[in-house]
């Protein structure tokens, strides 16, 4: 459940999205900046044993920016717009079914043992 | 093999279609996305479209979450693929045997839209991978807040919720301009709109490894339905943990939601050892237009559709996980899928719906009175089954005031689950008679949320007057009616029955036919069956002040009822109801004369036969006369021993038997002593379903007590406002006082109705002097009178829609019988369930007070038992009060008897048992030698046998009853 954060490069377009955790001292901070600020928001996560609630958001570089000129101290990650583009490359091209002439493979079939 | 594109993800479901005909049918969504994609769902279910439970699994609403569409597509093909090679599934450590998958797509119908965003899909694919959103030009819009559940997040959350939406359009949590401003989501309308057989939704996105259910915007509740988020009460205190507001869900749907995510979790865990958490989704963060709620929302907003269980699904660690990893997740989650739907099935496994009423009818209803009958399903299934009345009840034709409604008890009804046998919906009408002949039909039309079937059931009424009565006053003039009574010198039973019996007359409503019949040894029709009114009521009246007894007259019950059921039975009497009031001091003793016991009759007896029993029961030797009552829906009732309550108490007695032949209900009837300069006040309740109400004094004395009654309002009901006011009469006679009032009861424009009303009595003391004067020649009574003032009893009555019926069983007449008592309660012929108490005040022989609880034992029924340990007469009054469907207080009250003696459970006489000495012969044993022992030839006879005759007098004390012996005050060989 926990962003994943690297040390991977934090270069990229201005609209590039870093992952970006702040922590708050409780729920109701952490929904008053919620309410506050309409970022794009990926998780929530209560810290075990503390009543801290981390939340992870994945902001551009201004967004962090302003972020910090709030006072806040803003963690942040990976450039999750570099990764996206990463991915971009694992997806399919063309049409593997051919307009449904072919149909998917199944996966969990069991063949054997039925 | 690599993440699917758009164009793959279309036609991966066109070529299931393709592939698997019979069991995936494609469906075309009817908008394009903005940027004109068409998307596709598919059905997966054996056959065509049916009302099969319907399961939703909708995906890729939000753009950057790619796998969503690879699990949908990959738990497609599986499922598909599997059935038609007839094999089972495994994914890692999970396996699905081949019998469970021929199951799901045989009794399943499984929607699958794994696209619903193409365009956002798209753009993040090939353009900007984290984008979230569709592609609406005007301003992308996050599809997954534009649903109409809750859409206005200002209005219904707190502005201290932490929210995850927004209305900047620049915000990734854009909820859009309106709700369904998007045709994306419209498609998704239009998937729960087109089948409403779909009963679960899982909405499934990434990322967090979580399995969520309803509800998201605040903590669920279960014990405060008002908080619910369209109750507008609550607008702007919604979405903060851990305050007092929380979104009620009933427990049984939690039950039901957190069976089926421990299912998946489970599932998920077994394929590589992942356990997703589960709880309910406001634990990921407050939202508002969900894809989780809104299925969930709808059938609150409208009772007419289905309830669909929400959920939610956050897959993996990321939104686009390397395809190997993909590839992992991929089998979790359709593992967890299969288990969702073998899970869901269980849950809900419709084997038969069948309606029970195919037409509803109302028939003979009396005028004025409502009545209630229901439309009935019979269930087998798995899960719970609600039906809603969709359209109507409806008037087809009918006079005008017909009216058909709805009732208190709602317009949905659920049966419950019941696989193995069947269980009951049923979903009630109200009808109120109109007038007398007049005929009505409507129409309802109920839906069944589950199955989506549909039936229109027609409805038809008819109106008859209300129910009026043939009673036949059935009066003892056996020679030991001469007897003394116990109340004072030279008052016998003959004047107690000429004092109480009026009261009958008095009361009886107008429109009721009133009889009388003495009998002794044969039957004397006095005065036949005449239609009540004031001439019938001072003829009949006059026939009970002439009533004497017949000094040479025995007693043949027998003959009595028979002929009275003779005299009911004539073809001129139309009277629906049909009773006979029999009074007796005595057991059946013919003497000489041939006649019929009620042994010889009973089975021919078949108007409703009440007795009271003047007298102790060993006296009276009451069993075959119990019998008779309690076999025609009658009862009997035993004064006990004779002393100066008996003739009060007989009074009443009449008036309770009474008000039961005319269909009314005794509301109160408490009983006391008023004494000059007192005021006495007796409280008693009526409600809205009560039509009219009659509050009845009985004294002895009525010119010397001043009666009024108290309105809810506050208004006095008194001889001159009865005077004036169509609907309330002042009626009476020697013993009596009543008004009797339509309800409402109109005064001074105060319509008066439920509430509480009261009996106000005060004494008028030139009256009491006069009553106190005519005492004079009975000393106990007078100096009763003298020390606690005029005995009297108020009783109310009221002709209702709330009605109790109370009857007695024992288990024997002897010493140590037990006798149950039980005591139904109905309101519109619905039983009054769980919303009565009942107990009973118990006075045994000997005066010994003591108080009876009841245990309902079926809906509206409550049954008590008490042990007759006494010889004599036990008294039960039975007191039942609640609360009405509106909730208003009511009462009712009947009191029965129990009687046991010694000697009591030997075979009534009957014609065929002459030789005993009570048959037909007349002939006496017990008296016979009784008397023989007595005389000096007996007293030789016995010597030479060698029997002695103290052993004889010891063996007729054990085996014989004190007629014509025991009783040392009465002559022998009289008739009785």
């Amino acid at each position: 459940m926990a962003t994943t954060k690297s040390n991977n490069s934090k270069s990229g377009t201005p609209q590039d999205k870093f992952s970006t955790v702040l922590d708050f001292p409780d729920a109701k901070a952490a929904g008053e900046f919620l309410r506050t600020h309409p970022l794009d928001h990926v998780t929530t996560e209560a810290i075990t044993g503390r009543k801290t609630v981390r939340l992870t958001f994945y902001l551009t570089k201004p967004e962090i920016e302003a972020l910090r000129k709030e006072g806040l101290t803003p963690e942040v990650g990976e450039n999750m717009s570099e990764r996206g583009r990463q991915r971009q490359g694992e997806v399919g091209k063309g049409d593997r079914f051919e307009g449904g002439k072919i149909a998917p493979t199944p996966r969990g079939l069991k063949v054997e043992g039925k | 093999m690599a993440y699917l594109n758009v164009t793959e993800v279309e036609s991966a479901l066109v070529a299931l279609a393709a592939a698997y005909p019979g069991t995936c049918e494609l469906i075309t969504l009817p908008e394009q996305s903005h940027e004109g994609r068409t998307s596709h769902a598919i059905r997966i279910g054996q056959g065509a479209l049916d009302s099969r439970p319907g399961i939703f699994f909708g995906g890729g609403q939000h753009a950057r979450e790619w796998g969503t569409c690879e699990i949908c597509i990959n738990f497609a093909t599986d499922l598909l693929a599997a059935f038609a090679a007839n094999s089972g599934l495994t994914y890692g450590g999970q396996s699905f045997p081949a019998s469970l998958v021929q199951r799901l797509v045989q009794d399943a119908q499984i929607f699958v839209y794994p696209l619903i965003n193409p365009d956002g899909r798209n753009y993040s694919q090939t353009t900007e991978a984290m984008w979230r959103k569709n592609r609406n030009p005007a301003g992308p819009v996050d599809l997954n807040r534009n649903y109409d559940v809750l859409w206005d997040f200002n209005t219904f959350l707190s502005p201290a919720a932490g929210a995850v939406v927004s209305d900047i359009p620049t915000s990734d949590l854009y909820h859009g301009t309106a709700p369904f401003s998007e045709p994306e989501t419209r498609n998704v309308r239009f998937m729960f709109d087109t089948f409403p057989q779909i009963r679960w939704s899982i909405d499934i996105h990434s990322y967090s490894q979580l399995l969520y259910h309803n509800w998201g915007h605040d903590q669920n509740q279960v014990t405060t339905p008002s908080q619910n988020f369209l109750n507008p009460a609550f607008n702007g205190q919604r979405g903060v943990e851990n305050d007092s507001y929380g979104e009620f869900i009933p427990s049984g749907d939690i039950g039901t939601q957190c069976s089926l995510v421990m299912a998946m979790q489970r599932a998920v865990a077994n394929v590589r050892g992942i356990t997703y958490q589960t709880g309910q989704s406001f634990e990921l963060y407050p939202t508002t237009g969900t894809l989780t709620d809104y299925p969930y929302s709808r059938h609150l907003t409208n009772p007419a559709l289905t309830k669909t269980h929400g959920f939610l699904i956050e897959w993996g660690t990321e939104f686009q996980p390397p395809w190997a990893e993909m590839e992992n997740i991929i089998e979790d989650i359709s593992a967890g899928l299969i288990a969702f739907v073998d899970e869901a099935l269980k849950d809900c496994g419709i084997l038969d719906v069948t309606l029970e009423t195919p037409t509803l009818q109302f028939i003979d209803v009396p005028e004025s009175e409502t009545t209630f009958r229901a439309v009935t399903f019979r269930v087998t299934a798995c899960c719970d089954v609600t039906f809603d009345i969709t359209a109507g009840p409806t008037v087809i034709s009918g006079p005008a005031g017909t009216a058909f409604g709805t009732t208190p008890l709602g317009t949905s009804s659920t049966a419950p689950a019941e696989p193995d046998a069947f269980s009951f919906a049923r979903l009630w009408v109200s009808y109120q008679g109109t007038d007398a002949g007049d005929v009505a039909a409507g129409t309802i039309t109920v839906k069944c949320r589950q199955t989506n079937q549909v039936w229109t059931v027609p409805i038809s009424a008819n109106v008859i007057e209300r129910p009026v009565a043939a009673v036949m006053m059935v009066l003892d003039q056996s020679n030991s009616m001469s007897s003394n009574s116990g109340i004072g010198p030279g008052i016998t039973r003959s004047d107690v029955l000429r004092f109480s019996a009026p009261s009958v007359v008095d009361v009886i409503e107008d429109g009721n036919a009133l009889g009388i019949l003495r009998f002794d040894q044969d039957p004397y029709p006095t005065m036949p069956i005449t239609d009540i009114d004031f001439a019938s009521r001072i003829t009949a009246n006059g026939h009970i002040a002439g009533y004497a007894h017949n000094p040479d007259g025995w007693t043949s019950i027998g003959e009595a009822v028979f002929a009275s059921r003779t005299a009911l039975n004539a073809p001129s009497l139309t009277q629906p109801v049909k009773a006979m009031i029999v009074l007796t001091d005595g057991q059946e003793q013919h003497n000489g004369f041939t006649r019929r016991f009620i042994a010889d009759v009973a089975d021919q007896i078949d108007a409703r036969v009440y007795a009271i029993g003047l007298g102790t029961p060993s006296a009276l030797n009451p069993a075959a006369l119990q019998a008779l009552c309690n076999g025609t829906d009658g009862y009997m009732m035993v004064t006990g021993a004779l002393d100066t309550e008996a003739l009060f108490r007989l009074t009443k007695y009449y008036q309770q038997i009474l008000a039961g032949v005319t269909n009314n209900e005794i509301v109160v009837d408490p009983e006391g002593s008023i004494a000059p300069g007192q005021k006495h006040v007796i409280p008693f309740r009526l409600s809205e379903t009560d039509i009219s109400s009659d509050a009845i004094l009985l004294t002895p004395a009525p010119q010397a007590i001043r009666y009024s009654i108290e309105t809810p309002s506050g208004e006095i009901i008194d001889p001159g406002v009865a005077g004036v006011n169509a609907g309330i009469t002042l009626g009476g006679g020697a013993q009596t006082r009543f008004y009797r009032m339509s309800l409402p009861a109109v005064i001074g424009g105060d319509a008066n109705h439920a509430g509480q009303w009261k009996a106000i009595l005060e004494v008028d003391d030139k009256y009491f002097k006069r009553y106190l004067s005519t005492l004079e020649k009975t000393p106990d009574l007078y100096q009763q009178v003298k020390a606690h003032g005029i005995r009297y009893s108020v009783l109310c009555r009221t002709w209702s829609n709330l009605r109790m019926t109370a009857n007695a069983n024992q288990t024997g007449h002897e010493p140590g019988a037990v006798i149950t008592l039980r005591a139904s309660l109905t309101e519109f012929g619905v039983p009054v369930e769980q919303r009565a108490h009942v107990t009973a005040e118990v006075t045994q022989p000997g005066g010994i007070q003591s108080l009876l609880a009841f245990t309902e034992v079926s809906p509206g029924t409550h049954e008590s038992t008490f042990p007759l340990g006494q010889t004599g007469v036990t008294q039960f009054r039975i007191m039942a009060s609640g609360r009405t469907f509106k909730g208003t207080p009511f009462t009712r009250e009947q009191t029965l008897t129990g009687a046991v003696w010694q000697g009591g459970d030997r075979p009534p006489p009957s014609s065929g048992q002459g030789e005993t000495g009570t048959g037909s012969s007349g002939f006496d044993l017990c008296c016979w030698i009784d008397c023989m022992i007595s005389t000096d030839s007996g007293q030789r006879l016995l010597k030479s046998l060698e029997i002695n005759p103290d052993d004889v007098k010891k063996c007729l004390e054990k085996c014989c009853d004190d007629h014509g012996r025991g009783d040392p005050k009465r002559p022998k060989h009289i008739p009785v």
